[in-house]
């Protein structure tokens, strides 16, 4: 019976874990509690487990802060959160660059990464002498 | 990483249900070769075969349905199924595809187990299954005995500017054409009317000259009752993007909150709600007195004009009205700072290309039609209309308020071509067009001259067979929530569930809940049709995916209740099977009924919107017009061309000529200030509060609360309160708040800010929970032109209830509340 539940688990932590690969979706490292992004994130928050304070400002400076598109835009919500973002998360609002990449870019283990040039979370990226996104 | 074992089944029940639904987050498969976008980019010139995109079997055009911008994306399916969303790199629009978190979720929509998908019927007060057949049989018995009983006018019709221009035109012939009645209205009347009266009185034609091209032609912008950022955020990322690379170009942003918006703004006005036609006043005064203003375009286009334009005036006559509005005055009423007002005059008359951006901070109010007319006056004396960059241009809330509900004349004083109903000539033409003396079923076989009831007094009218006082009996709501959206709801409710009310929907809503008749909607990528954006332009969304079992488009709902109440000939698409060739046998009879107005969209046949992809701009006459950017400009504007064919007379050496009205000039009126009906502060209700969008949410939230991500977002509404007022009432961040008007209450937690106006408060406009439904607060005064309700100004006082309280319930009306409904 033990060695069933054990099996049993194992094979659900297995099937969890492909699901979970699959989807891209990760569990929020702490549980939210209903807690907007910014109570923990921004700067001078008074929770008890405080975030990276500097990614937030580095957002709330940037064009995607500017332009309201906030955290859960690209990390998703607490069910859907995903730590880093994947093309298609950047795909939806920017198909040109998305789709057309006139550039080496190491795509490492997990395809194409936008974030290999556009630096989070500022989103800026070095100069390039030739133009990396225009067909 | 701790995972908590909470954590873990959530994360496998997300991944479980993203690939329900077909999503795929992370896979790693090429992206398919795209099937209906015809410019999409080759691989070979990228390095994206690497890329893990999205794995769909086809992208299929569309435009996003959560505001008014007409974003065009591509909808990506997958074995039959919505599996993405990307914006379309062509458009014109949402330039360079970019899209808005509504937008890049918003196919999630369609798969949420809230989905409608049967007919209900009220029996012993409840909500019961029932067939199609059963559903509209009803319908067409109660509607064919009120007919006979009460009259004509005793059925009604409630539209929306998120259906289709095709559902919208062909319940509009069925109403004022087949049953003789004008009594149907629509939702745009609570958003937009004051913009199209402010139109068609000052230049005697609705909707704007230019085009969203002129943001970037343009040297000065002027944003004035409009959060852009939030509540049209593609175009706001439009203007930013533009001021980023012109740091020259001046941004001026007039609104009672220091919202986002004003984040580029070299200037912020601010203004108490109710009080900004002082500045639009003050602004004229100091650019006439500083000899700004454009004496030449004054000469040619101006006609200045007292009380309702119908009495002529001169210039001088206007300098003396004006006069009174000095910045030391202005700044008295409406607590802009008078050098403010000097240093936006200069801008807006001396940049050389000055463009105004507005939306519902002007329209809903109950001066809302004189606030357009005193924008319009600006851009008359500095002569800021006709050239790039220069545009009085008034943004529209809803993706379709303009090319379905507009257009087509879907109002209750309106026909096709956006014409009224009452002047005999279009009428007749209609009439005859229609063919309405040989189909009606209205005895008087014609188009009835008077104009029905505009929304608020429509339900105001609205009630059971033993209200004597209430003439109107049954209505048809589609795609529209009025239990939640109307001003004062605590008079309307009873109202709509009196009386035969039958609601086309894809979710339970507040509307439903009081429903006599319930029917379940196909969603827009499910069945497709045209949308007509704020600028004039016209895009077709492509049926993408079957349509959800039980679920039927409105248009093929429209074509029954036509069939059986004996309007099968006269609607000659309803018996048509395929729902696309029904809309284009719809779309096919509205171009041919508008081709001789200026609003033509004659040369934008069905196969042509098929294949493009950045739509089509009217007035657009012929199949080889390229659609029009700029109107009333000889060279541009195709009713130069052929003038009489349109109904007007240009003289030849007109380079410029507003044909809407016989002289061609435009109307200068000599507005006052002094807000006619808005609620004023009183000792006992001593806040001014304003209403509004957010960025994440989309009207009354039956979408938006039911997509994760935006949901989360925005999980309930609030009230913000400048800190020195919290500091008054000792409130804190969170504390609950009872705020109450003479006509009803919310619940609220605090939200402190310093971004608005000491006095003044603000909240969003999208919980559906009963206690935080800000409309039970809001005043139902309208203007008296436009009939639109002041959403903008109530009196209200706020009473600390308790200190903070969990109210993050994402609350949405579900299926099993449509039988109770409670809005507490």
């Amino acid at each position: 019976m033990k060695r069933n539940t054990l099996f049993l688990t194992l094979l659900f932590l297995m099937v969890c874990s492909v699901a979970m690969a699959q989807t891209g979706a990760t569990p929020h490292p702490v549980e939210m509690q209903g807690k907007d992004c910014a109570v923990c994130h921004a700067p001078g928050s008074t929770e008890e487990i405080t975030a990276d304070p500097a990614a937030y400002t580095e957002w709330s400076n940037s064009l995607h802060g500017l332009n309201n598109v906030s955290c859960l835009t690209c990390h998703g919500d607490e069910s859907t959160f995903k730590a880093d973002s994947d093309i298609n998360t950047c795909l939806s609002c920017h198909p040109q660059e998305a789709t057309v990449i006139n550039a080496k870019v190491d795509a490492g283990s997990n395809g194409l990464v936008c974030t290999s040039c556009h630096s989070v979370h500022n989103f800026t990226a070095a100069p390039q002498k030739t133009k990396v996104h225009s067909k | 990483m701790d995972i908590s074992r909470r954590n873990l089944i959530k994360s496998t029940l997300a991944a479980s249900a993203a690939a329900a639904a077909g999503l795929s987050l992370g896979c790693k498969k090429k992206e398919a070769a795209p099937t209906t976008a015809a410019t999409e980019t080759p691989a070979a010139t990228t390095t994206a075969a690497s890329a893990s995109t999205v794995a769909v079997d086809k992208w299929v055009k569309g435009v996003c349905r959560m505001c008014g911008t007409g974003c065009s994306i591509y909808v990506g399916v997958k074995d039959g199924k919505m599996v993405a969303i990307k914006g379309n790199v062509d458009s014109k629009t949402n330039t360079k595809g970019f899209l808005c978190i509504k937008g890049m979720n918003i196919w999630k929509v369609a798969y949420h187990p809230d989905r409608l998908t049967t007919p209900l019927i009220r029996k012993n007060g409840k909500l019961e299954p029932a067939t199609w057949d059963e559903a509209l049989t009803l319908i067409e018995t109660k509607f064919k005995e009120f007919h006979k009983k009460y009259g004509y006018d005793s059925v009604a019709y409630y539209g929306s500017g998120q259906c289709t221009t095709e559902e919208s035109y062909t319940f509009n012939k069925i109403w004022k054409g087949g049953f003789g009645s004008n009594m149907m209205d629509g939702n745009p009347r609570l958003c937009m009317a004051s913009a199209v009266a402010g139109y068609l009185s000052s230049f005697g034609s609705d909707e704007p000259a230019g085009a969203y091209e002129d943001i970037e032609n343009a040297k000065c912008i002027f944003i004035t009752g409009s959060n852009t950022s939030e509540a049209h955020p593609i175009l706001f990322r439009r203007i930013s993007s533009y001021k980023r690379q012109n740091p020259d170009v001046k941004i001026i942003v007039c609104e009672p909150r220091k919202t986002q918006t004003s984040k580029i703004a070299d200037l912020w006005m601010p203004s108490l709600p109710g009080t900004d036609l002082a500045i639009f006043n003050g602004m004229a005064r100091e650019i006439i007195k500083n000899d700004w203003h454009d004496k030449e375009f004054i000469a040619r286009h101006a006609r200045f004009t007292q009380g309702d334009g119908t009495e002529a005036s001169t210039f001088d006559e206007y300098i003396k009205f004006i006069e009174k509005y000095t910045p030391e005055y202005v700044e008295k009423v409406t607590g802009c700072p008078a050098a403010s007002v000097k240093q936006a005059a200069e801008w807006f008359a001396k940049s050389g290309a000055t463009l105004s951006l507005w939306c519902m901070g002007l329209n809903q109010r109950s001066n809302g039609v004189w606030a357009n007319n005193l924008i319009h006056n600006l851009h008359v004396i500095t002569g800021n209309i006709g050239k790039p960059g220069a545009d009085p241009f008034s943004l529209t809330g809803q993706p379709n308020a303009c090319g379905g509900v507009r257009e087509t004349g879907s109002l209750a004083h309106l026909l096709p071509g956006c014409r009224p109903v009452a002047v005999e000539p279009w009428r007749k033409y209609v009439e005859s067009y229609w063919k309405v003396a040989e189909h009606s079923i209205n005895p008087s076989k014609a188009i009835n001259p008077k104009p029905g009831f505009p929304a608020v007094k429509l339900f105001s009218s609205l009630g059971g067979e033993n209200e004597a006082d209430k003439p109107v009996k049954a209505i048809l709501i589609s795609t529209t929530n009025p239990a939640q959206t109307l001003p004062n709801l605590n008079k309307f409710v009873p109202n709509i569930k009196n009386a035969f009310t039958v609601v086309i929907d894809i979710f339970p809503t507040r509307t439903a809940q009081l429903a006599s008749v319930v029917l379940p909607a196909s969603f827009l990528y499910e069945k497709g049709g045209v949308y007509g954006c704020s600028e004039r332009r016209s895009f077709l969304t492509q049926k993408a995916i079957e349509p959800l079992e039980g679920t039927k488009a409105d248009l093929w709902i429209a074509c029954q209740i036509a069939k059986r109440m004996g309007l099968e000939k006269f609607i000659a698409w309803s018996n048509e099977e395929d729902i696309v060739k029904m809309a284009e046998m719809a779309w096919n009879d509205y171009i041919g009924c508008t081709a001789n107005t200026e609003k033509t969209l004659a040369g934008a046949t069905y196969k042509r919107l098929m294949e493009s992809t950045t739509g089509v701009q009217w007035p657009c006459p012929s199949e080889d017009h390229p659609g029009t950017y700029k109107r009333y400009v000889r060279g541009m504007d195709p009713v130069f061309d052929d003038p009489k064919k349109y109904g007007y007379e240009i003289p030849e050496d007109a380079d410029m000529f507003f044909y809407g009205r016989k002289d061609g000039k435009i109307n200068v009126f000599m507005r006052d200030a002094e807000p006619k009906a808005s609620e004023k502060i009183s000792k006992e209700y001593p806040f001014l509060m304003t209403t509004g969008r957010v960025i994440e949410q989309w009207h009354t939230g039956t979408m938006t609360m039911r997509i994760p991500e935006t949901a989360a977002a925005h999980p309930n509404s609030y009230i913000e309160i400048h800190v020195n007022d919290a500091k008054k009432l000792g409130l804190s961040q969170g504390d609950m708040v009872k705020v109450e008007s003479v006509r009803g209450e919310n619940v609220l937690p605090v939200r402190v800010v310093n971004m608005t106006l000491e006095g003044v408060c603000f909240v969003p406009m999208h919980d559906q929970k009963g206690a935080r439904m800000v409309n039970f607060i809001c005043n139902d005064v309208v203007d008296a032109t436009s009939g639109e309700p002041d959403y903008k100004v109530s009196a209200v006082k706020i009473t600390k209830v308790s200190g903070p309280q969990k109210v993050d319930d994402k609350f949405v009306v579900t299926k099993s509340e449509l039988d109770s409904p409670t809005f507490s």
